[in-house]
């Protein structure tokens, strides 16, 4: 028996709404997903008139409707933004390739200007070299740590006003989740936030951060995007994943829970006598850091010096093979300049 | 594509197994004495982890000097492994004659929930010996009182309490019916637990007791905290989780067993030789996918086998928190939980997306202006889910004085107890208390819109 549509509008429904429950027609459907976007963008106040604004693409589901919706919303409320696309290819064969291939098209579909950075350009490796170094175990580590520079640098590179990120609702719920599991409260307390300014780096953004990933999908589905579906094949073996497979189960007993644990992220507040790391600007590439040298510009000392294990793990552990790696070489150059004395 | 993003990554270490080097106390470093191993790595000889275990309990206790001498303190009892160690800690606290004694004066206090388990009442009997049995060596005063009594009319919705040795199971129907209405059990569950606080709070009033003890162990904490944040509790998460709820004026609930694993209480009770009942919630043997607390207890329990620190780490996340000070002159409570009212819309927020997504959802493009930008002023009430409809047709005498309508109770109502609420098909059913509460609110509101031109 046809459903008829929530929204009065005459018509038979096509879907239901995994967010309310509620039964809509495509058309319904397309202009409810739309204006809640565009509500979350004006409500959070994303964006200023004439600011340029970079989407980080990756091809996928998320990036791919979030350029389309962004496209098409600045042309129906007169935002007055300039959209590019900014792709980080982290140099992973079979990954990457087709990935790509998709954020060309949006280029071409959208009409928006795309750059492509990669790894090997900004860091001087691809990750297929990375886990030729460390193995598959962390390679994750250095994944997610270079992918966060990446964009800061391409920004910055690119000249841009606003980052805007593919996040969903089911990315936020899944990071406060995965927060709590291994206990850091910063980001507990940062990683609701719908744009996140910190000093020296430019202002990200999340237009979809109260859209649901199966609405992402229906959307893309029903609009007919192309976009690239394959999981990282370095799947992520940590608390994302367990969060991940988590969430999915709770999602399964109570669609709301996603916005039901976004809500307790949202509402949460931290003891006044918790210590919180400072943010500070990493001393060799002044991006925003938590310690004095940042992690990826530590991750990427231990690649170039032979030592891929450096910075994975505790900080403290760090800063104990840098001290050890100091003061070889200090013997080592005192060893040289005594032997230089002899001659 | 990998969504690590950009918040970095640490690797869950799986803890190994212990390197069985000849038996050693990890304390006292005596070899071969070693009888317990805990966290699957510490072994530890059965003096020093009593010892150990004695003293964690009074270091919970002592280190937050909440508790008095002399204090009357109420002591919750299940049934369960923690509760019963609990007991047998408290008691030999008290026949302790150094100066590590405790001082205080324990009630304990068994809540029979057997009706909202569906339990029949000889099986609610049975239980009741069966705790009598358990707590017949101690020397401490010891209660029963029933959750059925918040809902009984003939009884002014008050409960009493019966001395555990005598004592009666009662029945009444009104919590059925109520349950009854419960289309998921997540909802039911929540809604449980809060009338089982409820019932403890009762009773330490009929006893002057102002402090009350629960017996909460690491594992439920933790998925407690994992579940009140999926419950959408995540503003009240220090009173449902920390080790000390003074969400009521009066009145602190405090969880001293919170940092026993379940495996240090099995030792506890095995060296001691003391029994244990299993609770309402184990004994109901639920599916794991059917509620939201039934599931994160096994992802709790799971984590506890394979990544103990974990565990740790999350119940140490919890202990980090607050409660917020939301703008809320008034400082204003839930009428069924009693926490802080989490729910003033704020511009982008997920309370007001979701409102947002419901209203859009129901008005389509035709509804609403487009033009208009959606804010926070749009008025867009929550969707309430079924049809509301009043038992009071159904010669039920339960629509009695001036009950609430849902719409016109869930202002007073936090995130959490709202999503009660949409469970349920009317509000009468819901416990008097609650109902008054809510009133009371509703009309401080009107007052406060009457004079709102005046406040400064
Ligand atoms: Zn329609
Ligand atoms: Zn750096
Ligand atoms: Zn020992
Ligand atoms: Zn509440």
């Amino acid at each position: 028996m046809p459903v008829s549509c929530s929204a009065k509008c005459g018509n038979n429904a096509v879907l239901k709404r995994p967010k309310t429950g509620d039964a809509l027609c495509k058309e319904c459907f397309f202009w409810a997903f739309e204006t809640e976007v565009h509500s979350t963008i004006q409500g959070g106040q994303l964006f200023k008139q004439g600011d340029v604004v970079a989407v980080a693409a990756s091809g996928g589901k998320d990036s791919t409707v979030l350029a389309y919706v962004l496209k098409l919303l600045d042309e129906r409320y007169n935002y007055g933004l300039k959209l590019v696309l900014l792709s980080i290819d982290e140099g992973i064969t079979g990954y990457r390739d087709d990935s790509l291939e998709t954020v060309k098209q949006n280029r071409d579909d959208y009409e928006m200007p795309l750059t492509i950075l990669s790894y090997k350009e900004l860091y001087g490796w691809t990750m297929d070299e990375i886990v030729e170094q460390i193995g598959r175990k962390n390679n994750c580590t250095f994944c997610g740590v270079f992918r966060r520079q990446a964009l800061d640098r391409g920004a910055a590179l690119l000249s841009v006003d606003k980052v805007a990120t593919g996040h969903n609702a089911d990315d936020i719920a899944e990071t406060v989740l995965m927060n709590v599991l291994r206990g850091d409260i910063a980001r507990l307390r940062r990683c609701t936030a719908i744009a996140t300014e910190s000093e020296g780096s430019i202002p990200r953004v999340k237009p979809l951060k109260y859209t649901y990933e199966k609405e992402i999908v229906m959307y893309a589905y029903f609009k007919k995007l192309v976009y690239f579906s394959t999981e990282c094949v370095f799947a992520p073996n940590a608390y994302r994943g367990y969060a991940r497979t988590f969430l999915k189960d709770l999602e399964k007993i109570r669609p709301s829970v996603i916005m039901d644990i976004i809500h307790s992220g949202e509402r949460l507040s931290v003891r006044d006598n918790v210590r919180m790391p400072t943010r500070i600007t990493c001393t060799r590439c002044g991006l925003v850091a938590s310690q004095a040298i940042c992690k990826a510009c530590t991750l990427l000392e231990g690649l170039n010096r032979g030592l891929p294990r450096l910075g994975i793990g505790k900080e403290s552990k760090t800063n104990r093979m840098r001290a050890q790696l100091q003061s070889a070489e200090a013997a080592s150059d005192s060893a040289k300049r005594s032997a230089g004395d002899e001659f | 594509m990998c969504s690590v993003g950009d918040d970095g990554l640490t690797l869950m270490e799986c803890e190994e197994s212990p390197v069985l080097s000849g038996n050693t106390c990890k304390k006292c470093q005596q070899e071969n004495t070693a009888e317990v191993v805990l966290r699957k790595k510490d072994m530890y000889c059965k003096n020093c982890f009593l010892v150990n275990a004695t003293h964690k309990f009074r270091a919970a206790l002592g280190k937050s000097k909440i508790i008095r001498q002399g204090d009357k303190v109420l002591v919750a009892f299940s049934g369960n492994p923690s509760s019963v160690a609990m007991v047998h800690l408290i008691n030999c606290g008290l026949s302790m004659d150094t100066h590590k004694k405790l001082i205080f004066d324990p009630f304990i206090v068994y809540v029979d929930e057997g009706a909202s388990h569906g339990l029949s009442s000889e099986k609610r009997q049975s239980m009741l010996r069966d705790i009598h049995n358990l707590l017949k060596d101690y020397n401490i005063p010891a209660y029963s009182t029933s959750v059925d009594m918040l809902f009984n009319n003939a009884n002014n919705e008050r409960i009493s309490i019966f001395p555990i040795s005598n004592s009666m199971v009662e029945k009444c129907g009104v919590l059925e019916k109520i349950l009854a209405e419960f289309k998921c059990p997540t909802a039911r569950q929540d809604f449980l637990k809060r009338m089982r606080y409820k019932a403890l709070r009762e009773a330490a009033a009929l006893l002057g007791c102002s402090k009350i003890l629960t017996s909460e162990t690491l594992v439920d904490t933790a998925s407690n905290i994992l579940s009140n944040i999926s419950l959408g509790r995540g503003a009240q998460l220090p009173y449902d989780i920390g080790f000390c709820d003074s969400r009521l004026e009066g009145f602190k609930v405090l969880r001293p067993m919170q940092e026993y694993g379940s495996d240090e209480i099995e030792y506890y009770n095995q060296f001691y030789g003391l029994n244990s009942i299993k609770d309402y919630n184990s004994e109901i043997n639920t599916k794991p996918t059917n509620s939201i607390q039934i599931l994160t207890k096994k992802f709790v329990t799971d984590l506890q086998e394979n990544f103990p620190s974990t565990v740790f780490t999350v119940y140490r996340t919890g202990a980090k928190l607050s409660i917020a000070n939301e703008d809320n002159d008034l400082n204003e409570k839930c009428s069924l939980c009693q926490g802080p009212l989490d729910t003033s819309v704020i511009e982008s927020s997920s309370l007001q997306a979701t409102q947002f997504s419901s209203y859009v959802s129901t008005s389509g493009p035709s509804g609403i202006n487009s033009n208009v930008t959606p804010s926070a002023d749009t008025d867009t009430k929550i969707n309430l889910g079924s049809n509301e409809e009043s038992c009071g047709k159904k010669k039920c005498k339960c629509k009695s004085d001036n009950t609430l309508t849902k719409v016109e109770m869930i202002d007073s109502l936090c995130y959490g107890c709202r999503l009660i609420l949409k469970e349920i098909g009317s509000a009468d059913h819901l416990p008097r208390f609650v109902k008054e509460l809510a009133g009371s609110s509703n009309k401080l509101k009107q007052m406060r819109a009457e004079i709102e031109d005046f406040l400064l």
